[in-house]
């Protein structure tokens, strides 16, 4: 009898039980740690990424999970979770450059201007005199141009995809993305 | 497009369609040919083509903090109710499930359980053995605004020792058995928009936890002072109510 109830409930539509994002939908925060546990780095690393700045990455891996918690009850389950989850923290990263201001320095200088090029070609960061491995190469691609290669070629998402979240089109988009490839190649080559 | 053999410039331009696997069959090979005879566009094709190989691979990152605990204290803290023009009342951060079709019989449900949910904390807070309930998730069980469904899908309150033979523990089977009939008067309105499937499996399921129900008094009259019987009993109320709510705002068959 005392097992009888345990099943119970969760059975509805089916009798599989439910996964850890429909207990964390449902308001189920220790099923959420375990969601945040399963998809933490992932998410970190395309904030890192994106970013340019890992102190600001913890902070902005914490904004996704919140609201990821507050949206969860309105996931249809209509893509993957993760993939759900991925978009969620695009979106996190956009907006924050949108609303803070954080790169807006840099983006002035950097986004378009091809003295952003020169800058990132010739003067090495001190930690990486002699060869600049990919993720520091990448931390220092102008903004624009590193947004559409880690959203591109790290994240996979297409050109039309890149060109709707970043509200640029997809030349632009595919633009920035040899501009990047070109940069990295310079950076990695000295 | 063309037979004519690429310039370096051309080769640059057409170097992404080439890596994306945009380019037409005719320009691939074009622009291999141009690879193979120049050193430049040959060291440029591996090198780009090494680098979009490596970033793909790139490992995922660890942060130097376990983020968690900053994460649980903002999900954790109450939803604030504000006032806004009108005299009306608004949620921070209320979001409306995905499977709470706004029906009739869905906002009859949601008051019920608003209702339900402020009776229940209200009874368990003048329990004299000083048990409380257990909300595990307080922002989604924030009484809802009137024009509002509310933040339904927390899971039913848990109410700790406070069984039928506790010395309040009448007016909380009372409690208890007014939900269970009322959801189970919404309910049975809503099983003809159900799939039939779903029905059996909700009918099974109802029969199981009555029988833990019945299953768990019997053994209280025979063995009043069990807290573990209580509790017991008071999980398989909790989940009948918990199933309840859930047949009361599922969606109608399509």
């Amino acid at each position: 009898m005392l097992t009888a109830t345990m099943h119970v409930v969760t059975t509805i539509p089916s009798d599989e039980p439910p996964s850890d994002v429909a207990r964390a939908a449902a308001g189920d925060r220790q099923a959420f740690e375990r969601v945040y546990r399963a998809n933490m780095q992932r998410v970190f690393s395309i904030c890192v990424r994106m970013s340019g700045d890992r102190a600001r990455a913890e902070e902005l891996t914490q904004d996704v999970f919140v609201r990821a918690w507050e949206k969860l009850p309105l996931f249809r389950g209509e893509s993957a979770f993760s993939t759900w989850l991925h978009r969620l923290a695009v979106n996190v990263v956009l907006n924050d450059r949108k609303t803070q201001g954080r790169e807006r320095s840099r983006d002035a200088r950097g986004d378009d201007d091809e003295d952003a090029e020169e800058s990132y070609g010739a003067s090495p960061p001190p930690s990486y005199a002699d060869r600049m491995d990919l993720e520091a190469a990448i931390s220092l691609l102008p903004p624009g141009a590193r947004r559409v290669f880690v959203l591109h070629d790290i994240e996979g998402y297409r050109h039309e995809e890149i060109a709707e979240m970043l509200g640029v089109t997809a030349g632009g988009s595919k633009a920035q993305l040899h501009r990047a490839r070109l940069l990295l190649r310079e950076a990695l080559n000295r | 497009m063309t037979d004519r053999p690429f310039t370096c410039d051309e080769f640059d331009a057409a170097l992404s369609d080439y890596l994306e696997g945009t380019l037409d069959p005719a320009a691939r090979g074009t622009l291999e040919s141009h690879a193979a005879g120049c050193d430049r566009c040959r060291a440029l094709l591996a090198d780009v083509s090494a680098i979009t190989t490596a970033a793909a691979a790139l490992p995922d990152l660890e942060p130097s903090r376990d983020l968690w605990p900053g994460i649980v204290d903002r999900i954790a803290a109450p939803v604030v109710t504000l006032p806004v023009a009108g005299g009306r009342t608004a949620q921070r951060s209320y979001v409306r499930p995905w499977y709470l079709a706004p029906t009739p019989l869905a906002a009859a449900a949601a008051v019920l359980i608003a209702a339900t949910v402020g009776l229940t904390l209200l009874t368990t807070r003048t329990n004299p053995t000083g048990t409380s309930v257990v909300a595990s998730n307080p922002a989604r069980i924030a009484a809802p605004s009137a024009d509002s469904l509310p933040a339904i899908p927390a899971p039913a309150p848990r109410v700790k020792n406070v069984s039928g033979t506790k010395p309040n523990a009448v007016p909380v089977q009372q409690i208890y058995a007014s939900e269970i009939a009322e959801l189970d008067s919404i309910v049975r309105d809503r099983r003809s928009q159900l799939d039939t499937g779903t029905v059996a499996v909700i009918e099974k399921n109802l029969k199981i936890i009555d029988a833990a129900i019945a299953q768990s008094r019997a053994a209280l009259a025979r063995d009043p002072n069990s807290g573990f019987l209580h509790n017991q009993l008071n999980d398989a109320l909790n989940q009948k109510i918990a199933l309840l709510r859930t047949v009361a705002l599922l969606p109608a068959r399509t």
